[in-house]
């Protein structure tokens, strides 16, 4: 026995067939802790995205009743004499609509096509143009008017906020900073409702809705991006002007602490102008997490601003959504609300992976 | 306009949808603060008024301000629309889901029907064709075209035309409006010349013709052979459509949900129908019910975009522009009972008839409905055209009027009260589920609250659920309810119709889905073969008319759909740019502004010499 064990100390044991795998691995993760970082993060993108994919598909899907259904009883109506054909139809429609079978056969349909197909189905609000094509469709409108804003709102509430944080005291930084907790928790569509008031209905200087004159035709002309500049004033302002208030606070939140660092001293010490300091010193330092947060919040371009489009009656992803929801067209709510969980999750990984270009002192290895 | 201000039948879809919206999250948030824009606005600008300033009306002093439209052709020269949402904007092909759609204005002047059925004068008015005629055994149905009629692109619209789209119909149970009668009775068309079209059926059938009748929003639409020949009716587009009627597609523009469609220079009927009116355009109106009617207001819009409520604030305030004009839904507001013995206690015939006597239709009619509307005693709407099918006779014999004591008599027979003044049915207590598609807020769903308090107090246990639309129709389809508070909308030229939906063939086991057909699972030996002997008979012929009589104290014997009140809704016109409106004194079309027959009114538009701001 004891011979036995002496021989098991000593005779080698035999390589487990993954150990070289493994090793290799981590001999090409501790070469290359970038990529390594890169896959990892990948992967857990794809977790996080099948994840909200699926659970966006069960939300939505176990809404009882049955759109294509209650549609056709509705339209057939106009034929009073019909009625024995629409069985049939109803049959026909749902199969095209992919709402035939169990919620769990329509799930792996439903991601097959969206996964190898890139296809969403027809949309039951414009049938028979498909969903994504509806999609497409609004997104002009949505990027171009929220995304825009959401963009100025990010960097004009950075630029005040690093002002009031740096100018901490003075009355102009108090009277901002005061205002932002006021107005800040406003709703945008409030403060929509009265810059409707007062510009449209009381100074009637802009139009209080559509996307631009219904007289001009679209296109590059001067007057045509006039009126669209015009008519997405109102609407712009409301998402901008709250907007600036909530990064105003974050950003002046942080960046008060940097203010007490010793290399800011150390700056001041150099002999460096305050502008510089607060540019490539302070405000450095403060507007990582301003990059994450905003990353974040591009789920609220896709769905937080609907209120904002249906207001203004302006033709973009929102209205697009709120009609989809109304009859009850999954394959749209679906497109609209995956695109929103792509590009989120997207975004997020691209910031992700691009912190250490933002800033040298972000490792992940 | 609320939704208790459109009639709910036909393709409504739209306008059904749009108004959930309208009470929707949307609607609260900003009608704080939009309601105080009604009372900011106001200025100066012309007026026209062509209503009548009686003593009692408020005076109409208020000045109008005119806002800017936006729309791609002048105002002046346009009639504007607004009365539903639009999704759809380069798809005019009805026969699928969401194709064409619905109050656009497509139904209304591009489309045109062979004949129409004007419900307010009852006058039947030969349109594409001139006439129609049965042979003896109503097995051969003629219809004669009009030998003027083309198509918006030039080409002459002849018989031919109507038995592509017959025979595409008839052999495409695919297609919306496919199948159905078409498949059941249409063996053969023939075209003995282009104005002629023979209708050859397999068994006969003298209500074939109604098909072709626009009497409720619309009839069958007759498709350009040229066209649509050789193209998939799944896929084909039809954009831009190519109708007959005085207008054609000018604009769809998508962005501002709106379609604008411009006079037919070489429109084929100009004799008849040569409107002043040069442009209209339909477009989507605002979601929220203030910043609608502020629309409306300053006479943004013409038509539609406007409720009672606010309707009644612009008279109080004097506005001078407004004409309202009331006509009757065809559909009154009923209940529908479920038959199936396996719902219990409301299978029962006599359960029935206590709930109809628990139904107050005077309250309801004047202080539920939004403006004064009678209690209905048939189940069909009352116009001129259905004054035939009334018997006075049977209506004194089955009274429905509002006794509670009958009530408390017959429940007293069905459902005896235990000791503990609870009534049970077979043993268990007995309870009533009510189930209605609209929302908590809205007139059926008061109007069965009110019955199901009347319940309650002669001690049947009642519930009433506010279900969504698709939800309803589930429940609605399965047979899954007791009592379902909406409408009764089956009888459109005969109670025939009404009779032939309630037979026992159609009757499924709870569960299975009616689709749309005896929903209430109403079985009736007798009435089965009524409906059959009446299904093949003139119903104007002397030989149905006691069988008509039979099956109507049948239907009041056992009462499967118990109308309640008639559907009065009102319709706002504004004259500050057109005039020539149909009011209540000179009511000479349907004056809803979906329906086809809209076309005969913007046929009578005058201009007012309004400019435009």
């Amino acid at each position: 026995m004891t011979a036995t064990t002496s021989e098991r100390k000593t005779e080698p044991s035999p390589p487990s067939p993954r150990r070289p795998q493994l090793t290799t691995f981590r001999a090409l993760a501790s070469r290359h802790p970038l990529a390594a970082y890169a896959v990892r993060r990948f992967g857990l993108y794809l977790i996080e995205m099948w994840g909200a994919l699926t659970i966006a598909f069960f939300f939505f899907r176990l809404i009882p009743g049955d759109p294509v259904q209650t549609f056709i009883q509705t339209l057939q109506q106009n034929y009073i004499y019909n009625k024995e054909a629409s069985a049939e139809m109803i049959a026909l429609y749902q199969e095209e609509f992919g709402l035939e079978g169990n919620v769990f056969v329509q799930y792996l349909r439903h991601m097959q096509k969206l996964i190898f197909e890139q296809d969403l189905g027809p949309s039951l609000i414009n049938y028979p143009t498909s969903a994504q094509e509806v999609i497409l469709r609004s997104l002009p409108w949505t990027i171009g008017l929220l995304g825009i804003s959401a963009v100025m709102a990010w960097v004009l509430g950075l630029m005040a906020g690093a002002m009031a944080g740096w100018r901490r005291g003075k009355p102009g930084a108090e009277l901002a900073t005061n205002l932002s907790i006021i107005l800040g928790h406003v709703p945008f569509y409030f403060v929509a409702l009265i810059l409707v008031y007062v510009f449209a209905y009381m100074l009637g200087v802009l139009p209080p809705r559509s996307a631009y004159n219904a007289a001009i035709a679209p296109g590059l002309s001067l007057d045509f991006i006039g009126s669209l500049l015009k008519h997405g004033l109102l609407p712009a302002a409301s998402i901008v002007i709250i907007g600036v208030f909530n990064w105003l606070l974050s950003t002046r939140m942080l960046m008060i602490p940097v203010l007490g660092e010793d290399y800011l001293t150390y700056a001041e010490a150099k002999g460096l102008r305050p502008s510089r300091i607060l540019s490539r010193y302070a405000l450095r330092n403060v507007y990582l997490p301003q990059v994450t947060a905003f990353g974040i919040s591009m789920g609220f371009i896709f769905n937080g601003n609907v209120l904002v489009e249906q207001l203004f009656n302006y033709p973009g992803l929102g209205s697009t959504l709120v009609t989809a929801i109304k009859q009850l067209d999954f394959n749209t709510i679906l497109g609209v609300t995956d695109m929103a969980i792509i590009s989120v999750l997207t975004v997020n990984l691209i910031l992700d992976l691009t912190l250490p270009l933002l800033d040298p002192r972000v490792k992940y290895w | 306009m609320t939704h208790s201000q459109r009639p709910r039948y036909e393709d409504v879809q739209d306008i059904l949808k749009y108004q959930l919206s309208r009470r929707g999250v949307l609607g609260a948030g900003s009608a704080l603060a939009m309601g105080g824009l009604l009372s900011a606005c106001s200025g100066g600008g012309g007026s026209y008024t062509d209503e009548g300033q009686g003593d009692d009306k408020p005076k109409q002093t208020m000045e109008v301000e005119i806002g800017d439209a936006n729309i791609p052709t002048p105002r002046e020269k346009t009639l504007v629309v607004a009365q539903a949402d639009f999704t759809v904007f380069d798809n005019w092909n009805n026969l699928v889901p969401n194709g064409a759609p619905g109050a656009s204005g497509f139904d209304i002047m591009v489309k045109e029907y062979m004949f129409y059925l004007n419900l307010a004068t009852g006058e039947l008015m030969p349109w594409l064709c001139t006439d129609y005629s049965y042979n003896d055994d109503f097995t051969r149905l003629t219809f004669t075209f009009d030998e003027k009629v083309k198509w918006n692109d030039g080409e002459p619209m002849t018989a031919d035309d109507f038995k592509f789209t017959v025979e595409l119909l008839r052999d495409r149970p695919d297609l919306l409006g496919g199948g159905g009668d078409l498949a059941t009775y249409v063996k053969a068309v023939k075209t003995p010349d282009p104005q002629t079209a023979v209708l050859e059926m397999k068994s006969s059938n003298p209500r074939l013709h109604y098909n072709f009748i626009a009497v409720l929003l619309g009839a069958f639409d007759i498709k350009p052979r040229h066209v649509w020949e050789g193209k998939d009716p799944l896929s084909f587009r039809d954009d831009p459509p190519v109708r007959t009627g005085p207008y054609v597609l000018r604009d769809a523009i998508q962005s501002q949900k709106l379609f604008a469609w411009e006079k037919n220079p070489d429109y084929w009927n100009k004799e008849k129908l040569d409107p002043k009116v040069e442009f209209i355009v339909y477009r989507s109106t605002a979601e929220q019910a203030d910043a609608a009617a502020l629309a409306f207001e300053k006479v943004e819009i013409d038509v539609g975009s406007i409720d009672e409520e606010h309707a009644a604030q612009l008279r109080t305030r004097g506005y001078p522009n407004l004409i309202t004009t009331q006509f009757n839904d065809p559909c009154p507001r009923a209940l529908w009972l479920n038959c199936d013995p396996k719902r219990g206690l409301i299978a029962e015939p006599k359960m029935h008839w206590a709930i109809s006597y628990l139904i107050d239709r005077e309250k309801i009619g004047k202080n539920v409905w939004p403006v004064d509307v009678p209690g209905a005693q048939y189940p069909w709407a009352d116009y001129p055209t259905n004054e035939q099918w009334e018997i006075p006779e049977l209506a004194e014999k089955y009274p429905l009027t509002y006794d509670p004591a009958a009530a408390e008599k017959l429940l007293d027979e069905i459902a005896p009260k235990s000791g503990e003044g609870k009534r049970t049915y077979d043993g268990k207590p007995a309870s009533i589920e009510f189930i209605t598609g609209v929302a908590v807020d809205e007139y059926e769903y008061v109007m069965a609250k009110l019955v199901k308090e009347e319940l309650g107090k002669l001690g049947v246990q009642a519930s009433l659920r506010s279900l969504s639309g698709s939800v309803h129709d589930k429940k609605w389809q399965l047979g899954e309810f007791d009592v379902s508070a909406q409408w009764v909308c089956d009888v459109s030229q005969d109670p025939v119709q009404l009779y032939r939906n309630l037979q026992s063939a159609y009757a499924k086991p709870i569960g299975q889905n009616a689709v749309g057909r005896n929903n209430v699972r109403f079985r009736d030996d007798e009435m089965d073969q009524l409906a059959k002997k009446l299904g093949n008979l003139d119903p104007t012929s002397e030989e149905a008319q006691p069988l008509l009589k039979r099956a109507l104290e049948i239907y009041y014997e056992t009462l499967p759909v118990i109308p309640v009140i008639q559907t009065g809704y009102p319709q706002y016109y504004n004259t500050t740019f057109w005039t020539g409106w149909p009011t209540d004194e000179d009511l000479y079309q349907v004056p809803l502004n979906w329906w086809g027959h809209f076309m005969f009114i913007i046929g009578r538009l005058e201009p007012t010499g309004q400019a435009a701001p």
